[in-house]
């Protein structure tokens, strides 16, 4: 068989968010969960390629979206030179006995209502291609291949009834009686116990070497991606980051998210020292994802192009406020988290309001309220009249404040004040954000933070490999 | 009965097995006989309903015609105009069994495959019929059957047909919902995975997976039935008035709760009630077999 | 040495069931000391999850508990409930696989952590804050998310405010029962190293409970394995990881795969029936040692190096 058994270009999945109806109707883009973006790469027939990464990378979703199971949104998906992307369901059916998936929780991928016989047996009486009797007798067989035996027991059992390992077999059984010539293991062993993880794999490779199959193995679990792959992609959030031959990429990690994956794995060995950096926080939200690299904000050798944005000045202001001391003191200078506000690049800090400050207007206020009911003890008009009339002139007086020249003095010593404020903070800033900077610029009540805009870095070739970093 | 003149007496029940099935056949249990007590040979015979003739009319009764709760034969009594309230009752079960009978399955036979079916799909026809099933279901039940029975008329089987619009969304909106949760397990997905049709998958995954619910709902439903069957015929929208029914006897004897005659109305309302218990006991135990069948419940 | 801060002596717990009586744990006995962190490890039918239950005293109702289970000096399954209820969350804390099922959805963080505090201590409401605060504080969480609500919260940070509230009160044992299996790698490495700095910081004891080998050589002092109810070794996590004695730790650390991993080991057979246990060794029907011995007489329990205990009756050859 000669050329790629499967070709994914530029694929993409997003997932709509559920909001409610009005809201979406108010905001002109919906947010999506950006689950797959721009992923491409081949398989030679044959080989094991493994898509590596945390949950929420979307490897998961990459399995199913390659498998039709789930469709795209964008991107073309060629298997066995049968262009995919847009067949309809009927159609594409009959490729589905080429292409098959195995999945992470065998307890719950068997239907509870049909023995493992005759879960085993259905996708021979689906496509219709054996009588019920015939169909039952290849099930028995391939029972026996992967290692269900007695089968004549184990047939009329109930997946309640057997083990995690069993039902794991059961799944592959079921996923390979069709033959196909490509198979999506998503997970396989995630939910097995350790002792018997090895039988299962053992299992998948003596199918492969039998069959002539191709895997497309999804875990998070590097080392059994090392050992078992040949070539490796690591994914995070979304995108692949790295892609390489699997003994490569273990040598010598190139994108600094692959080194903290590899650093990070717990190694049963009490004698080996812990001396992990591992990266601050957590895998962001996938529907608002960090813009330019999408690792940036927790990357230990980030540069200033990697894409810095005005969250991660508030990012780092939160990191600032887990100390009581310097909270407190943000929060005096700054004032409080809704005067601050983003507008694409920029970052927009409100130094004060204009006009009448928020004490005053409701020093005011109280008194008109107070007047008006006192004299509305004489006459309710009376004292409805005096409301009316003061809020009249409270108004007038918060717009003569807006223009005021001693008021927009005191505007624009308060925006110097922040301005320097600020500056102060980026100073004591990790470098890589600071220089990120372009400006901090005073306009008006309001000090903006420009960041350089900034995109993704691409997959560049190095060694060999592709690696989406700009240090490369 | 005695073909011979009083010397031996058998059961007019018939049983046969007709291939997988037992086939108890009652048609020849129009009257109940323990002794044949004649002043000629002395055998007690208790006859509670007559041995031709309409049901329930003990026409050819010779132990009094008076409405007289003491007398032996008659233990509950007779109404108004004779007829003895024990036959009345007894054959009355039958009324109602055959009421609640159509009245469930056929709601069962339409409500199960549309929930299944729009469960499955979604979309346009999916919202379509939940709005049709929420609307009859937000009628008030013996209001909206009352309504079917003024078009559909009088008469056992029309009855069933009025009860079981009632009941139809009942049995949609527990399908459906299940079938929305069912709908996005792992092995509905391998199925598709598999290619399966979304006939088969329906059919063949999500049905059996499915049906637990419906036990608990046939309880509930048949239990309903019967009630709303009865009041219709107490409200007089029922059935003729020869065929023993309980919700009749009830109303016509409603009246007559007043002068001190009870039995009439008292003894077809409690078989109502314990039907109903019975009813519901029997969907509880529904429950249990067909659970642990389905979910094979380890230990 | 001093007294331990949580025994147990000959435990058990055992369910009742329609199939008989489950034998999940089945005569038990370890001893934690101060500021020591034992693991115990076990993998599905080892009964270590109905351990961590009957520490933590949530065995459903019906279940038969026999032996002692000793919190400095009072014994934990025979506790009226209102002391143990006392203990809990004061003295010992507890910490569980998800952190989802013990936050309240309708409750923001910071109400969680004033009703901890509250329930065991007098405190005024600012004193109560500034602990939340500062409890939040050491785990990364900024004080700007103090009014959220669990479901606002990713998992690890989810997991993170359940520690934060376990140690609000300086418990003197916190028992976790799979703290991170739900959790990716490298927020596990996170917050192991919270757990790790806070073990040192209070001299906390902690009893781990997971299936993860790898935790357990980064974390524990001790370690104990489970094998269908029972524990099989038991010794200092050294000794155990690099000396193990018992047929079932072999076997479960040779099936680890690592970065290292030349060829792939498994453990034959399936896991075992609670209900009715294999005679003898439990283990013998997987054992590759096994001998006729094995089939029918049980192991003693015997400590073959200081600390060092296993349950097999061939222990000394495998020294």
């Amino acid at each position: 068989m000669t050329g790629p058994i499967l070709e994914v270009d530029g694929l993409v999945k997003y997932f709509p968010v559920k909001i409610p109806a009005v809201q979406r109707v108010l905001i002109r883009e919906p947010p999506v969960v950006h689950a797959v973006e721009d992923v491409s790469f081949s398989l030679s027939p044959g080989e094991i390629f493994g898509i590596v990464g945390e949950s929420g990378c979307g490897k998961t979703t990459l399995g199913r979206t390659v498998l039709r199971l789930v469709e795209p949104n964008d991107g073309r998906i060629v298997f066995d030179g049968v262009d995919i992307t847009h067949l309809r369901e009927p159609d594409l059916r009959t490729i589905r006995r080429s292409m098959q998936i195995i999945f992470q929780d065998p307890h719950a991928a068997l239907n509870p209502a049909m023995t493992i016989g005759e879960s085993i047996a259905d996708p021979l009486l689906i496509h219709g291609l054996s009588t019920e009797e015939e169909a039952k007798a290849k099930a028995l067989e391939i029972m026996t291949e992967v290692g269900l035996s007695p089968a004549e027991q184990l047939y009329t059992k109930y997946p309640a009834d057997v083990s995690g390992g069993q039902k794991q077999r059961a799944v592959i059984a079921r996923a390979m009686i069709l033959r196909p010539k490509l198979i999506v293991a998503d997970e396989p062993v995630a939910m097995l116990d350790m002792s018997i993880r090895a039988k299962i794999l053992e299992l998948m490779l003596e199918l492969k070497e039998k069959y002539g199959l191709t895997y497309i193995f999804i875990t998070h679990d590097l080392a059994t991606a090392k050992f078992i792959c040949d070539r490796i992609a690591i994914m995070y959030l979304g995108r692949i980051v790295e892609v390489g031959d699997s003994s490569d990429i273990y040598r010598e990690p190139k994108h600094p998210y692959t080194q903290a994956l590899l650093g990070a794995i717990p190694v049963p060995d009490p004698d080996r020292p812990r001396a992990k950096t591992l990266p601050k926080g957590e895998v962001p939200d996938a529907i608002h994802p960090p813009s330019g690299c999408r690792f940036h904000p927790r990357c230990p050798v980030a540069t200033p192009t990697c894409g810095w944005e005005p969250r991660d000045f508030l990012e780092l202001l939160d990191q600032r406020a887990l100390d009581d001391a310097i909270r407190v003191r943000d929060e005096h200078a700054l004032g409080p988290r809704d005067r601050v506000r983003i507008t694409g690049d920029t970052l927009r800090i409100r130094s004060m309001d204009p006009g009448l400050t928020r004490r005053e207007r409701r020093f005011l206020l109280a008194l008109v309220a107070l007047g008006s009911l006192a004299v509305g003890s004489l006459h309710a008009l009376v004292g409805i009249g005096t409301l009316a009339s003061g809020l009249a002139a409270l108004f007038g007086f918060d717009a003569l404040a807006r223009s005021d020249p001693v008021r927009s003095g005191l505007v624009e010593r308060e925006s110097g004040r922040v301005r320097e404020y600020v500056r102060g903070i980026l100073q004591s800033a990790p470098e890589a954000l600071t220089k990120a900077v372009r400006n901090v610029a005073v306009a008006g009540s309001e000090v903006l933070v420009e960041f350089a805009p900034s995109s993704d870095p691409g997959l560049r070739t190095v060694d060999g490999r592709e690696v989406r970093c700009v240090l490369y | 009965m005695s073909r011979d003149g009083g010397r031996s007496w058998f059961a007019p029940i018939a049983i046969r097995t007709v291939g997988r099935f037992v086939h108890v056949d009652l048609t020849g249990l129009t009257a109940w006989h323990a002794w044949d007590l004649t002043r000629e040979n002395l055998w007690i015979r208790i006859i509670h309903a007559s041995d031709a003739g309409p049901v329930g009319n003990v026409s050819l009764d010779f132990l009094g015609m008076t409405t007289d709760w003491q007398s032996f034969w008659h233990f509950m009594g007779t109404d108004d105009i004779g007829r003895d309230t024990f036959s009345r009752v007894l054959h009355g079960t039958r009324t109602s069994l055959v009421i609640m009978v159509i009245a469930v399955t056929t709601a069962f036979a339409l409500g199960f495959p549309l929930g299944l079916y729009s469960g499955y799909r979604g979309g346009k026809f999916d919202n379509l019929m939940v709005l049709i099933m929420d609307s009859l279901y937000s009628f008030p039940g013996l209001l909206f059957a009352g309504l079917i029975a003024v078009f559909l008329g009088k008469g056992v089987v029309n009855i069933g047909l009025a009860v079981t619009v009632i009941y139809i969304p009942l049995y949609f909106r527990v399908t459906r919902s299940q079938v929305l949760s069912a709908r996005e397990e792992l092995y509905v997905e391998a199925a598709r995975a598999l290619g399966a049709t979304p006939r088969r998958i329906i059919f063949l995954y999500i049905a059996a997976n499915v049906i637990i619910a419906v036990p608990v709902i046939f309880s509930l439903s048949a239990a309903d039935a019967i009630l709303t069957a009865a009041g219709l015929s107490f409200l007089g929208l029922g059935l003729e008035g020869d065929i023993p029914d309980w919700g009749l006897d009830l109303s016509a004897g409603a009246n007559l709760i007043s002068n001190g005659i009870w039995w009439q109305s008292f003894f077809p309302g409690l078989a109502i009630v314990i039907l109903t218990i019975g009813l519901s006991f029997l969907g509880e135990g529904l429950n249990d077999i067909l659970n642990p069948l389905l979910k094979k419940e380890r230990v | 040495m001093s007294d331990p801060v949580l025994a147990a002596r000959r435990l058990k717990v055992h369910y009742r069931t329609k199939r008989g009586p489950v034998h999940a744990v089945d005569g038990i006995s370890f001893a934690l000391h101060a500021g020591e962190t034992l693991g115990v490890v076990g993998e599905t039918g080892s009964g270590k999850s109905t351990l961590g239950k009957a520490v933590l005293g949530i065995v459903p109702p019906g279940t038969k508990t026999e032996g002692e289970l000793v919190f400095e000096g009072k014994n934990l399954l025979t506790l009226p409930e209102g002391e143990l209820r006392r203990l809990r969350g004061k003295d010992i804390a507890l910490i569980f696989q998800d952190p989802m099922t013990r936050l309240d959805p309708l409750m923001t963080i910071e109400d969680h952590f004033l009703e901890t505090i509250h329930a065991h201590e007098k405190v005024s409401r600012e004193e109560a804050r500034a602990r939340t605060r500062a409890a939040l504080a050491s785990m990364g969480i900024p004080v700007s998310r103090l009014k959220n609500y669990p479901h606002e919260f990713s998992g690890g940070m989810r997991q993170r405010i359940m520690i934060a509230m376990a140690l609000v009160m300086r418990p003197k044992l916190l028992v976790a029962d799979e703290p991170t299996t739900s959790l990716d790698v490298i927020v596990e490495g996170q917050i192991l190293e919270i757990l790790e700095d806070l073990k040192r910081a209070y001299r906390m004891s902690l009893l781990l409970i997971t299936h993860n080998l790898g935790i357990v050589a980064e974390v524990c002092d001790t370690v104990g394995v489970m094998y269908a109810g029972l524990l099989v070794e038991y010794g200092p996590v050294r000794d155990v990881f690099k000396r193990p004695i018992h047929p079932y730790t072999r076997g479960l650390l040779a099936s680890i795969i690592h970065l290292d991993s030349r060829e792939l080991v498994s453990i034959d057979g399936l896991p075992p029936d609670l209900v009715t246990p294999p005679q003898g060794c439990r283990f013998h029907p997987r054992c590759p040692y096994v001998q006729d011995v094995c089939r029918t007489t049980v192991p003693e329990w015997v400590e073959y190096r200081p600390g060092h205990f296993a349950l097999c009756h061939f222990g000394r050859d495998f020294l």
